[in-house]
């Protein structure tokens, strides 16, 4: 079994924290420039883009107030909870790691958003609605199965990444073993053959995707 | 063997798996290979020993917890609960006189067991018999048609030059009681007899070329492998945890804390960032250093000059 797969929720926080957003400072200073680019002339009342991770700490320090982003607007969010509920076969596209911001944002500056508390629960909705589609499908899948047919390629779109760590070594693991039963060479001498062909790719964006033999389970956007 | 990386790793599962005993009928004769056969455990007589607690009552049987001898007074009063067992009644048995030392043979004159240094003092000039309780060691030859059963990995190698005959095993055969009741309701069925059940059924179906039995793996392994999924993702309470896993198998336990852990850690991430970090700013210094000592998973963050 292989150990130590994928990511840890906070490794996956801390990649999220590179998207940028809107500040509002309200002090003054020239700009800073760090290894990712120069984050303009902090000028106080007009806003500016910088990343999160900087925003966030100049939040800490009550010197700004974030802009929260387009899309965590609960009219937003809600048209989306019902497009989740109506489609059963695939997933809303949300924004790369809705998650992670909005867990961060929502931790940090809970005064600049409107409606947090309903938001908060949104999200919390939205997430477990998308787990249930998950397992659901999983299951019709495996038992629609017939007898002879062998274990196919599943696909699974929009997917976040944070989603994705969640229940990689499930599916992978499962599977796998699954698929080791059934498949028709089992001398297992040399069992080398059987597994050689695993790839891995650790995904830095949206897709994360394991062959084993024919097998594929595809996350994409 | 899995590679991961350029480097390769042993399936454990594969190998202990091929541990599964396999009835083999031997066609010829095998000169010397007498050290497969297990000796049944006998009790070629009955001690008579009495029991040190209750003196009128002889010892009947073994405690197995306690790895003691009891009578029929301290099944019930002493050792309640414990699982005993009255066949392998001469091993173990710890001498009432000398209690640093196990009974190993039996005075013929005194009809008891004595231990060694019973041997020597107490019973000076007596004659012994031994009691032979180990797997035989002598190399002794094994008559044709012998029925034994081995383990895969030799009855394989065995049957592929046809020395033997092989019979598929009893928890793979098609009406037997264990069969029946995985067809029946495969969630509840407990694999602590049989940890590897999936990894040497896939190799026994590849043996005896029978397809019907990797199938019937799928099917009770894919209805299992659901339950795993669904009961880990949800499941808290500890004492529910430790019930589900006594009834797995050795892989089905891994997966399971695996796919626990997962769920488990997004859990505590998500309830961890809801925290808002008081006093961050204030005590720049001391707080920083506690906080990452009481939470070590947590990444630090870079400070500022205040």
């Amino acid at each position: 079994m292989e150990e130590n797969i994928g990511l840890t929720p906070n490794q996956i926080e801390f990649l999220a924290e590179d998207t940028i957003i809107t500040i509002v400072p309200n002090f003054k200073m020239e700009s800073l420039i760090f290894l990712s680019g120069e984050y303009g002339p902090f000028i106080p009342s007009f806003p500016v883009k910088v990343p999160l991770w900087l925003a966030v700490s100049l939040k800490k320090k009550k010197k700004c107030n974030i802009v929260p982003p387009e899309w965590m607007s609960f009219d937003y969010l809600e048209q989306q909870y019902i497009q989740e509920n109506r489609v059963t076969d695939g997933f809303v596209d949300l924004p790369d790691n809705f998650i992670e911001i909005s867990t961060m944002l929502l931790s940090s500056c809970p005064e600049d958003i409107n409606d947090v508390n309903k938001i908060r629960s949104l999200i919390e909705d939205i997430l477990n609605r998308r787990q249930s589609k998950l397992n659901n499908s999983l299951m019709n899948h495996l038992q629609s199965l017939k007898d002879n047919e062998p274990i196919s390629t599943m696909e699974f779109k929009n997917f976040s990444m944070m989603e994705i760590n969640r229940v990689r070594s499930s599916f992978v693991s499962g599977i796998n073993h699954l698929y080791k039963i059934q498949s028709l060479d089992n001398n297992d001498n040399n069992s080398n053959n059987n597994n050689n062909n695993i790839n891995r790719t650790q995904s830095n964006s949206q897709t994360a995707s394991r062959s084993i033999y024919s097998n594929t389970i595809n996350f994409s956007k | 063997m899995i590679s991961y990386n350029n480097q390769i790793y042993l399936d454990i599962d594969d190998i202990l798996a091929q541990e599964q005993k396999i009835p083999c009928v031997f066609l010829y004769k095998a000169y010397k290979l007498g050290s497969l056969i297990e000796k049944k455990k006998e009790i070629k007589y009955k001690l008579e020993i009495k029991c040190t607690h209750h003196p009128n009552y002889d010892i009947t049987s073994k405690c197995i917890n306690c790895n003691q001898g009891v009578c029929s007074v301290c099944m019930s009063e002493l050792h309640n609960g414990h699982s005993f067992s009255s066949e392998s009644l001469n091993l173990e048995i710890i001498c009432i006189h000398h209690p640093n030392y196990d009974i190993t043979s039996k005075c013929i004159n005194c009809n008891l067991g004595v231990c060694l240094v019973c041997k020597l003092k107490l019973h000076k000039r007596h004659s012994f018999s031994e009691l032979n309780n180990n797997m035989s060691s002598e190399d002794t030859d094994i008559e044709k048609d012998t029925k034994i059963k081995l383990p895969y990995w030799l009855a394989y190698v065995l049957a592929k030059k046809s020395l033997v005959s092989v019979e598929i095993p009893n928890p793979y055969k098609d009406e037997h009681s264990f069969t029946n009741r995985l067809l029946a309701d495969p969630k509840e069925v407990s694999m602590i007899h049989y940890p590897y059940y999936a990894s040497s059924g896939t190799k026994i179906s590849s043996l005896f070329s029978d397809h019907n039995l990797k199938l019937f793996l799928l099917n009770i392994f894919k209805k299992r492998y659901l339950y795993i999924y669904n009961q880990a993702s949800f499941l808290k309470d500890n004492s529910m945890i430790t019930k589900i896993l006594g009834n797995m198998t050795q892989f089905e336990k891994r997966l399971f804390q695996e796919i626990h852990k997962s769920f488990v850690d997004f859990e505590n991430w998500k309830i961890s960032s809801d925290k808002i970090e008081k006093n961050y700013y204030l005590y720049p210094i001391e707080s920083n250093i506690n906080s990452a000592k009481s939470s070590p998973n947590k990444r630090k963050r870079l400070i500022f000059a205040n």
